[in-house]
């Protein structure tokens, strides 16, 4: 048997980034699943907007404010959301199942790469898993809601609530330690979220302290930003700025809990 | 079997590759590892032996930077693994006690992922994925999902993957717990022929004949404390090279002597059966260790 060199040592480097891998094992991942990724991204955004949008949404056109038409409403909430589920979901199911089930995240670990590194590549796989999700749902939307004018300032600021949520579901799937916690996860933060951050129902007809509450969500100021650019209200820096930095807060958590797995 | 290192003109002091200095980690209250020190030279395979819960396998996870130790210091390859982590990652192969691999994978594509996460270039990550995956015979099989490999096959891709990036050395957590009798020698015939050319090899083993026939060094470790350190041989002469051993109501019992003329006199000392025999590694681990079954959890 012919023994490859093993000690020898690779001396010349390639330019890919140190995160690329996990984006590349991501793609694989599309690839074999595209199908299903495409029938499970459709289904609860059409059923949104079956059941709110064409269903009781002329009922709830009383409880908007400023005479907006519910369905104008409901759009960008429902891209919000897919953009929000999908994202964060994707990255923590991911996370939970390679470090508690498979053990296959230490093999990043165990990999040359910095902790920067490891979480910048799965807060763009979850980036990128939500902006499938939420180009998905616009297609559709475009084909069920008749005058739908897109703008470029709406996919920057759906780009821009993406990565915001990729890092979220970094930080949610490494402080996770069993399936129970999953759970919990579900129960006390994605479906609260879901339902209180401006999505299906004004903020405004909220009870008063929910109000203020929600801003501590960052889907809040990423569905009110989407909508204010898909209603040709231009890009609101204030909103960018507030997921922008929920961006860097949730990134810097999971980059410091990472670090602690060290220990 | 064994035969590290080569007859040269020259007589080089090898290079340390693997030096732990006082190395201590307490889980809470728990202490894992109790103040271990050791030194693995260049081109080695050195083995370490203990029961179940002895702290091995907290040792490799500190060596491979997985763990933090609570106090001491490591070095391998020369570098403080505190505070140059990603030096000691680029110069390390490490086979995992339990499979690893992303199970949806390939086998082609876990190598591939190994070999983009070395950022190796293009033309010779193809060109070791292609040698490793024929070294290890899983060239026809490389395009299934990893999900569908059986134990042995899963265990020498994890072997494969290791090798990937040309470590010089390798560390193997258990390299081959659970598996057949057959599959066990390929991977200990692997493992000599990696050592051959030249890599230094740290492995933990509950098999006793394993780390007998395969190691140039073996260090016992119970409790978190080393309690052993050693050629299989020098550790078998420190108890004494013959054993009799014979069944008693108290189970079997076992008396070690210097000689196989002491041994033959003692025995015969005897108005029963007993068996003279050469003294083993499992003895000298025995006698460290003591006779009482262990925990399964492995610390």
């Amino acid at each position: 048997m012919r023994v490859p060199a093993t000690t020898g040592g690779v001396k010349v480097r390639c330019f890919l980034p140190p995160w690329y891998p996990i984006i590349w094992e991501e793609m694989i991942y599309w690839q074999s699943k595209f199908w299903l990724y495409l029938a499970t991204y459709m289904l609860s955004p059409m059923l949104f907007l079956l059941s709110f949008g064409f269903g009781v949404g002329r009922r709830l056109q009383m409880i908007m404010p400023g005479g907006m038409s519910y369905l104008d409403f409901l759009v960008p909430g429902v891209v919000a959301l897919a953009l929000f589920n999908n994202g964060v979901t994707s990255v923590t199911v991911r996370m939970f199942y390679t470090r508690l089930h498979f053990q296959s995240f230490e093999a990043y670990r165990l990999a040359p790469v910095s902790n920067f590194s490891i979480c910048l590549g799965y807060t763009l796989a979850g980036a990128m898993r939500g902006l499938l999700a939420g180009l998905i749902v616009l297609t559709m939307v475009f084909l069920l809601v008749p005058g739908l004018k897109l703008n470029w300032p709406f996919f920057g600021a759906m780009l821009l609530a993406s990565l915001c949520f990729g890092t979220f579901g970094v930080l949610i799937g490494l402080c996770l330690r069993s399936f129970d916690d999953q759970a919990l996860v579900s129960e006390f933060i994605l479906v609260p979220v879901t339902f209180l951050s401006g999505t299906l129902i004004p903020v405004e007809r909220l009870p008063g302290f929910l109000q203020h509450v929600v801003w501590f969500f960052p889907l809040t100021p990423a569905a009110e930003l989407l909508r204010t650019t898909l209603t040709g209200n231009g890009f609101n820096w204030r909103l960018a700025a507030v997921l922008g930095g929920w961006c860097v807060v949730l990134f810097t958590l999971g980059w410091l809990r990472l670090k602690m797995l060290d220990g | 079997m064994k035969g590290a290192g080569s007859d040269t003109c020259v007589q080089e002091q090898p290079a340390v590759m693997i030096e732990l200095k006082d190395v201590v980690k307490n889980y809470g209250r728990i202490t894992a590892v109790a103040g271990v020190s050791f030194q693995v030279l260049q081109g080695e395979i050195f083995g370490l032996l203990g029961p179940n819960g002895a702290g091995k396998t907290t040792t490799i996870r500190m060596l491979t930077t997985l763990t933090r130790p609570t106090a001491g210091e490591l070095y391998v390859a020369g570098y403080p693994v505190a505070t140059c982590p990603v030096e000691v990652k680029k110069r390390i192969g490490v086979v995992p006690q339990q499979n690893n691999l992303e199970r949806e994978l390939t086998g082609r594509e876990n190598l591939l992922l190994h070999a983009l996460l070395h950022r190796m270039p293009r033309v010779e990550r193809e060109r070791r994925i292609e040698e490793l995956l024929d070294y290890v015979g899983l060239s026809s099989r490389a395009d299934e999902r990893v999900q569908h490999y059986s134990g042995g096959m899963a265990r020498r891709l994890l072997i494969a993957r290791a090798l990937l990036h040309c470590p010089p050395i390798l560390f193997l957590d258990e390299p081959t717990i659970g598996l057949d009798p057959q599959t066990r020698r390929k991977i200990w015939d692997l493992i000599q022929l990696m050592n051959r050319d030249g890599m230094t090899v740290l492995l933990t083993t509950h098999y006793i004949e394993e780390a007998d026939s395969l190691c140039h060094r073996v260090g016992i470790i119970d409790h978190g404390r080393l309690i052993a350190l050693g050629t299989p041989a020098e550790l078998k002469e420190r108890l004494g090279n013959y054993c009799v051993e014979f069944l008693n109501e108290q189970g079997t019992e076992r008396h070690f002597f210097a000689t196989r003329s002491e041994a033959k006199a003692y025995a015969q000392s005897k108005d029963f059966d007993t068996v003279v025999r050469r003294t083993n590694l499992e003895d000298v681990f025995v006698e460290l260790t003591g006779r009482e079954a262990r925990e399964l959890a492995s610390v």
